[in-house]
C-alpha cells in the first residue's frame, strides 16, 4: 500500500497540483506507507474505532518495527496495563523490523479495509505528513500562550455583568426581573451594557435597554456602550445603541473621542453622526 | 481485553513521527529522545556525553583539510538532482519563494506559515561574501520542479573566547510530499560538504525542536500591536474578563517615537553603528562580529524587510541603535485575514537611552509601519523588560545550535547576542 497512491485516490480539485508530484515521482517508499499507517492507527485509537485487543497488537508490532526486540523486564503484577503492553511486544519476538511493518500494514488492512481512502487529500489531518513547525534554521512559529490567570480564579463580578459577558439573555432577564440594578458597575466602571456591546450580544442589549439601563453610561475612561461597540466592531450592537432613545452619539471619552472617531471607516451611520 | 486504550494511543501518536522521520521529528519535545538516527552520527554535542566540566570549548571532529573533503555531491534518491539556485535570477528566486510559501514552517495547528518575501530572501541570502553554491536546492529530474532547499551564509561568530568563521544554516525546507524520503539529512550533509570545501568547519543554526544539543534555549515573547486582528486570526485570545475596548486601550501606543534625535539609519552611519554594535555585542557569550560591509548590508533600512533607526546626540554622535525585521505569515483558512505581519527584534543597542524606552520606540515604529505583532526572544537584556512592555509569553522556544563546536557550559539566554533570520 502506498501513501502516494492513496493520496492520489483521495485527491480533490485543490490538491490536484500537489498530486502531480506523485505522478512525477512514482510510488513512495514503504516507510511512508508505515508512517501513514501508524498515523491512521493513532487517530483511530483516539476516536475509539479500534478495539483494545487490536490496539495492543498494533502496539507490539510497532515497538518491534521501530525499536527491535523488547529488552525491558516484565512489569509487576499490579501494573496490568504495563503487563499487557509488555506481552504484546513479547509476542512479536523474532520479527525483523520489515516483517513487523508488513504485519502492521496487513493487520490494518484487515481491521480497517477503507483506511487508505480516509487518509490522503492534503494529508495534514489524517495522513502521515508531518508539519514543519521549525526545521533547522530560522525562527519558529510561536503564538501567544494562554496564561494561567486567564484560566483560573473565580468570577467575583455581579451576576448581571456575568450574564451580559456570556451573552446569556435569559439569565440577564431573570436577574433584572428580580430587581437587579441595570446600571451596576464592574471594576473599570463598566456596566452590563458595556459588556453586551463589547461582545455583540444583541439580545442581552435589548433586555438591558428595556429594563432601563443607561444608554450613555460612561466607564472610568468616559467610554459609553456605543464607544465599546464601535471599538470592538460589533455592528449590530452599535446600530441598536445608535438607535436607542436618548443616546448621545457625540459623547466624548476622556481622550476626547466620539464613538464615530473610534468606529471602522466604513460605518457611515456612526461616523457621519458627529456633525449632527 | 480489559486494559484501556490510552497508553497505546499516546505511544502511537508520540512515536509515529519519530519512526517515520528519525532524524528530524517535528515535535517540540522538551525531553531528549533516546536515539537520534541522524544527529547521533554528526559532529554535534550529544545528550548525556561526559560531564560538562570535563570539556573545554573546541571542535568536535578531528581537524581536516579541504583536500580531504569528499569531491562529489551526496547521492539523492532516483529522480532527484542537486541544483545551485541563482538568487539574482528572479525566476529562480521565485521558485524558492514559492517552495517556502507552501511548505515552510507552520505552527502546531496549521494556522500560520512563514511567508518570506522575495526582497527578504535576497537580503537574507546575499550578505557580503555569500556563495552561490551554498544556496543548495533539489529538483525533480524529469520536470525540474524545485522540491527542497537549504542555505548557508558566512558569518563571523564569537563563542565565549573563540572567534569562528562559520556559516549560518537556514531555510531548510522539503516539499510536504517528500518529507518521508529523508531528504533533510542529505541536504544537511551536502551543505556541510560544500561549506567544508571552503575551509569552514563550524556552523550555527536555530530550531524550535530539541536536537542534540542546544548551546542555548530561548523563549519567544509577543507584544500585540494590532490586538483586534491578532484575536481575529487566533494568534492570541481575548481574555475572558477583559473587554475588547480595554484590550485596545491596554496595547495602544504613541503615534510617534518618544526619544529625541531618533531617526532612520542612513549609509553614512555605518562606521559609527559598526563600532557601537560590536562593542555592545562583546558583552555576550555568543554573538556575531560584523565588518562595516556587513553592517551596511544587515542594517540598511529597507521597507518591509529591515527597519533600522539610530539616536543621534549633539555633534552628530550616534548613541543608540534599534532595528527589527519584517516576517509576514500566511494565515491559513481565515475568512477575514490572509496575512499577519510580524516584526522581529533585530539588533538593538541602548547607549544614552534606557532600553525600555528604546524598545517602546521600536514598538511604536513597528506599529506605525503596519506590523501586527512584535516578537522578541529573551536574549540580550530582554528578559528584564519584556513584561513591563506588555509582551506576553509565547508558546514557542528557539534553540541555538553549533555544528562541530562544543561549549563547556550551556549559554543562558541573557548571554545570547545573536539573532538569526
Amino acid at each position: 500500500m502506498s501513501a502516494a497512491a492513496s493520496s492520489a485516490a483521495a485527491a480533490d480539485g485543490s490538491a490536484a497540483a500537489e498530486d502531480e508530484l506523485d505522478d512525477e515521482l512514482g510510488p513512495s517508499s514503504s516507510l511512508a506507507a508505515f508512517a501513514a499507517a501508524t498515523a491512521y492507527v493513532g487517530a483511530a485509537a483516539t476516536s475509539g474505532a479500534l478495539s483494545d485487543a487490536q490496539l495492543l497488537r498494533f502496539y507490539g508490532l510497532y515497538k518491534q518495527a521501530t525499536e527491535g526486540p523488547r529488552t525491558t523486564p516484565k512489569p509487576g503484577f499490579f501494573d496490568r496495563r504495563g503487563r499487557a503492553k509488555w506481552q504484546a511486544w513479547q509476542d512479536c519476538a523474532g520479527l525483523s523490523p520489515a516483517q513487523a511493518q508488513a504485519q502492521y500494514a496487513g493487520l490494518l488492512a484487515d481491521a480497517a479495509p477503507g483506511w487508505a481512502g480516509v487518509h490522503g487529500g492534503s494529508g495534514e489531518t489524517a495522513g502521515g505528513v508531518p508539519k514543519q513547525r521549525g526545521g533547522v534554521g530560522g525562527p519558529v512559529q510561536s503564538r501567544m500562550a494562554q496564561t494561567e490567570e486567564e484560566e483560573e480564579g473565580c468570577d467575583a463580578s455581579p451576576p448581571l455583568l456575568q450574564a451580559a459577558r456570556a451573552g446569556d439573555a435569559s439569565a440577564a432577564e431573570a436577574s433584572l426581573s428580580m430587581g437587579a440594578d441595570p446600571n451596576q458597575r464592574g471594576a473599570e466602571g463598566e456596566a452590563a451594557l458595556h459588556w453586551a456591546a463589547d461582545r455583540g450580544h444583541a439580545a442581552v442589549l435589548r433586555a438591558l435597554l428595556h429594563h432601563g439601563a443607561d444608554v450613555n453610561a460612561a466607564d472610568c475612561d468616559g467610554l459609553t456602550p456605543l464607544h465599546y461597540a464601535a471599538l470592538a466592531e460589533q455592528r449590530e450592537a452599535a446600530e441598536l445603541l445608535a438607535a436607542a432613545p436618548g443616546v448621545r452619539r457625540d459623547a466624548r471619552s476622556a481622550e476626547g473621542e466620539t464613538p464615530g472617531d473610534v468606529a471602522p471607516a466604513d460605518w457611515a451611520f456612526l461616523r457621519g453622526a458627529d456633525a449632527s | 481485553m480489559s486494559c484501556p486504550p490510552e497508553p497505546v494511543e499516546q505511544d502511537g501518536l508520540a512515536e509515529r513521527l519519530r519512526a517515520a522521520l528519525g532524524a528530524l521529528t517535528m515535535e517540540d519535545d522538551s525531553q531528549p529522545k533516546q536515539n537520534y538516527a541522524f544527529w547521533g552520527t554528526q559532529p554535534v554535542a550529544q545528550f548525556g556525553e561526559q560531564p560538562a566540566s570535563a570539556v573545554e570549548d573546541g571542535p568536535i571532529d578531528t581537524p581536516k583539510t579541504v583536500e580531504e573533503v569528499r569531491k562529489e555531491p551526496y547521492g539523492l534518491p532516483q529522480n532527484f538532482e542537486w541544483v545551485t539556485c541563482n538568487i539574482d535570477n528572479d525566476a529562480e528566486l521565485k521558485e524558492i519563494y514559492e517552495l517556502l510559501s507552501a511548505h515552510y514552517v507552520e505552527d502546531d495547528d496549521n494556522m500560520f506559515r512563514f511567508a518570506y518575501s522575495k526582497e527578504f530572501l535576497r537580503w537574507a541570502l546575499q550578505p557580503p561574501g555569500f556563495k552561490a553554491v551554498w544556496h543548495c536546492g533539489v529538483r525533480v529530474s524529469s520536470t525540474g520542479r524545485l522540491v527542497a532547499f537549504i542555505s548557508g551564509i558566512p558569518a563571523t561568530i564569537r563563542v565565549n573566547g573563540n572567534t569562528l568563521s562559520t556559516v549560518e544554516i537556514n531555510f531548510l525546507c522539503v516539499h510536504k510530499k517528500l518529507r518521508h524520503k529523508r531528504l533533510a539529512p542529505v541536504l544537511i550533509k551536502e551543505i556541510t560538504r560544500r561549506v567544508n570545501q571552503h575551509d569552514i568547519w563550524q556552523a550555527v543554526y536555530t530550531a524550535g525542536l530539541l536536537l542534540p544539543k542546544p548551546v542555548a534555549e530561548c523563549q519567544y515573547w509577543h507584544r500585540s500591536l494590532n490586538p483586534k486582528k491578532l484575536i481575529g486570526v487566533g494568534f492570541s485570545r481575548l481574555a475572558p474578563r477583559m473587554t475588547m475596548a480595554r484590550t485596545l486601550k491596554l496595547y495602544k501606543l504613541p503615534d510617534v517615537p518618544q526619544t529625541p534625535g531618533l531617526r532612520q539609519m542612513e549609509a553614512k552611519d555605518v562606521p559609527q553603528v559598526t563600532q557601537l554594535l560590536n562593542s555592545y555585542l562583546a558583552g555576550y557569550s555568543i554573538a556575531p562580529h560584523m565588518s562595516e560591509e556587513e553592517v551596511a548590508h544587515w542594517l540598511a533600512f529597507q521597507t518591509d524587510v529591515i527597519y533600522s533607526y539610530v539616536v543621534e546626540g549633539p555633534g552628530g554622535k550616534l548613541t543608540d541603535l534599534l532595528s527589527f525585521y519584517t516576517l509576514p505569515s500566511s494565515v491559513i483558512g481565515n475568512e477575514q485575514y490572509d496575512s499577519l505581519k510580524a516584526a522581529y527584534m533585530f539588533y538593538t543597542v541602548p547607549g544614552a537611552t534606557p532600553l525600555p524606552q528604546l524598545m517602546n520606540d521600536a514598538l511604536t515604529l513597528a506599529h506605525s509601519t503596519g506590523h501586527d505583532v512584535f516578537n522578541a526572544l529573551d536574549i540580550f537584556e530582554n528578559g528584564k523588560i519584556l513584561k513591563d512592555l506588555k509582551f506576553g509569553i509565547g508558546d514557542g522556544k528557539l534553540r541555538y545550535y553549533l555544528f562541530n563546536w562544543r561549549v563547556a557550559q550551556d549559554i543562558t539566554p541573557n548571554k545570547v547576542g545573536l539573532v538569526m533570520l
